[in-house]
């Protein structure tokens, strides 16, 4: 929804961001009411909402004005901006038949944008006109939201106050809705916010073991993306973290910077209806040998030195990722999925093997129940992670026995407390795991995260 | 002396109140005038699913 809403209003005739709502999910309905003395475009808004990743299929405009007749043309003339509306339509001549010229009127309509560049015009095509003999004292925007008409029986709305779903003209039925959302540990295809993005902080309280060690780490993953153009996301992923291990007879801990990695996505296909998208993204990464690279000794942990070695922060060196998701939208589910190939190169002679990950996602809209505006949404996520890793390499030596395939089962919930903060939490459980001698295995692995756009 | 210095200042206010409230009934008739002529609203038809990103 922050998405469409920041769209609408980079327009000049757009109110502020918060006053551009959206109404109703189900049908696809958002409302503003743009400034007073400006020139509104029907074509604007269409292209705007285009570049956000969503289609404008039509516009109903309200507007008041004085009716003109311009040769065999009937205008309205909007006399805040001095912008001309011509109406057009089947209903035309009966809806104006007892209207004389100069009358002031009150039109809702189906809006146009005809012509191009200098040559647009804005056509009406009015599905209902009244008169409007008496000025409504009211001042542009916050007039309108509290203003109250008294002939509302040809207006199907009152309080111009666009919050109420109910009074829209076409909003009638009790709606549901959703918004901001994405995966929590699947690849989404979404672009998040165009020419906006995204902060992401999440910490991970991992366990992993490996006979007599176990390892607790805990780590804080800053991820920042920006969404400069239509297709392409960029994105930056900063983690920092803490390791602590107990073999029994020993014990320590370290702290450092992880691998940075640069991510650039790509999306490539994306189909929109009322109520649902199918996406689909290619996104490549680049994890930059930045992290943490000293192990503990055999002295500080009686381990293998590739155990060790996993110790660190990092699983090697310069380390090229790609990824290809996809997901699909429509009502309360959301069904997605990714593949993840890893290619990882040394770093000081170590690194883990190469890595496939396959996740599929499963989202569910689960509360509100029965809800009127964006806001407040609790989303039920389960997420499946197959992770296979062949054998890595120390001292550049494969070392056998370091291979690893795991499956994982993430059920987690997300919490959209405004469309620009979610609070997010997953708690990754092994279902299956056939490690090697030298691969610590993860006995689980939770998220908290929050994310707010910008 | 005393009554007519009263009566100077008295009429001065009056002035001033008449004057500001001449003002005001302007501001306000404009304001009504300006905000009647307008488009007042403008709901879209938005193809694809609004929550997602």
């Amino acid at each position: 929804m922050y998405n469409i809403q920041k769209a609408v209003s980079r327009l000049d005739y757009a109110p502020k961001l918060k006053e551009i709502e959206i109404t109703d999910i189900k049908k696809g309905l958002g409302v503003f009411v743009p400034k007073a003395d400006k020139f509104v475009s029907f074509a604007d808004l269409k292209e705007t909402l285009k570049k956000a990743g969503y289609a404008l299929d039509s516009a109903d405009i309200t507007i008041a004005g004085k009716l003109v007749r311009e040769d065999k043309n009937l205008l309205l003339v909007n006399e805040s901006s001095g912008q001309k509306f011509f109406l057009e339509g089947k209903m035309l001549e009966k809806l104006t038949a007892a209207i004389e010229s100069d009358s002031a009127i009150e039109i809702v309509g189906i809006w146009k944008t005809k012509g191009e560049k200098e040559a647009a015009q804005e056509y009406i095509e009015p599905q209902t006109i009244k008169k409007s003999d008496k000025v409504t004292i009211t001042k542009s925007v916050s007039l309108v939201k509290n203003a109250v008409d008294d002939e509302i029986t040809t207006i199907r709305f009152t309080n111009a106050n666009f919050a109420k779903a109910n009074s829209l003209p076409v909003a009638d039925e009790v709606s549901e809705k959703n918004k901001t959302l994405a995966p929590i540990r699947t690849t989404s295809p979404g672009l998040t916010v165009f020419q906006g993005g995204a902060i992401t902080p999440r910490l991970y309280f991992i366990k992993q073991s490996l006979g007599n060690l176990d390892v607790y780490r805990q780590v804080l993953d800053i991820s920042v993306s920006y969404t400069p153009t239509t297709k392409l996301q960029l994105e930056a992923e900063i983690p920092f973290s803490r390791t602590s291990f107990d073999d029994g007879v020993n014990s320590g801990s370290g702290f450092g910077l992880g691998n940075v990695t640069l991510w650039g996505k790509y999306r490539f296909f994306r189909k929109v209806k009322t109520y649902g998208d199918r996406q689909a993204a290619l996104r490549f990464g680049l994890e930059l040998p930045t992290g943490k690279k000293t192990a503990p000794t055999a002295q500080a942990v009686n381990a293998p030195a590739f155990v060790r070695e996993q110790l660190t922060p990092i699983n090697g060196g310069f380390s090229p990722h790609l990824d290809i998701s996809f997901s699909q939208a429509g009502g309360r589910f959301i069904f997605g999925g990714n593949i993840e190939g890893i290619l990882r190169t040394e770093r000081d002679g170590f690194r883990l093997g190469n890595e496939i990950r396959v996740n599929t996602d499963f989202e569910y809209v689960l509360l509100p129940i029965d809800y009127q505006k964006p806001g407040k949404e609790l989303f039920l996520i389960l997420e499946t992670t197959l992770m296979t890793r062949s054998n890595g390499r120390l001292g550049g030596i494969k070392m056998p026995g370091s291979s690893s395939t795991e499956f994982f089962l993430s059920p987690g919930l997300q919490y959209a407390a405004d469309p620009r903060f979610v609070i997010e939490g997953s708690i990754q459980i092994p279902v299956f795991r056939n490690s090697g001698a030298l691969a610590l295995r993860t006995n689980y692995n939770l998220l908290l995260g929050v994310k707010y756009l910008f | 002396m005393e009554i007519d210095r009263l009566e100077i200042i008295n009429g001065t206010m009056t002035k001033r109140k008449v004057i500001l409230t001449a003002i005001t009934l302007a501001i306000l008739l404009a304001a009504g005038v300006n905000s009647f002529a307008q488009v007042r609203r403008i709901q879209m038809h938005i193809g694809g699913y609004l929550c997602g990103n």
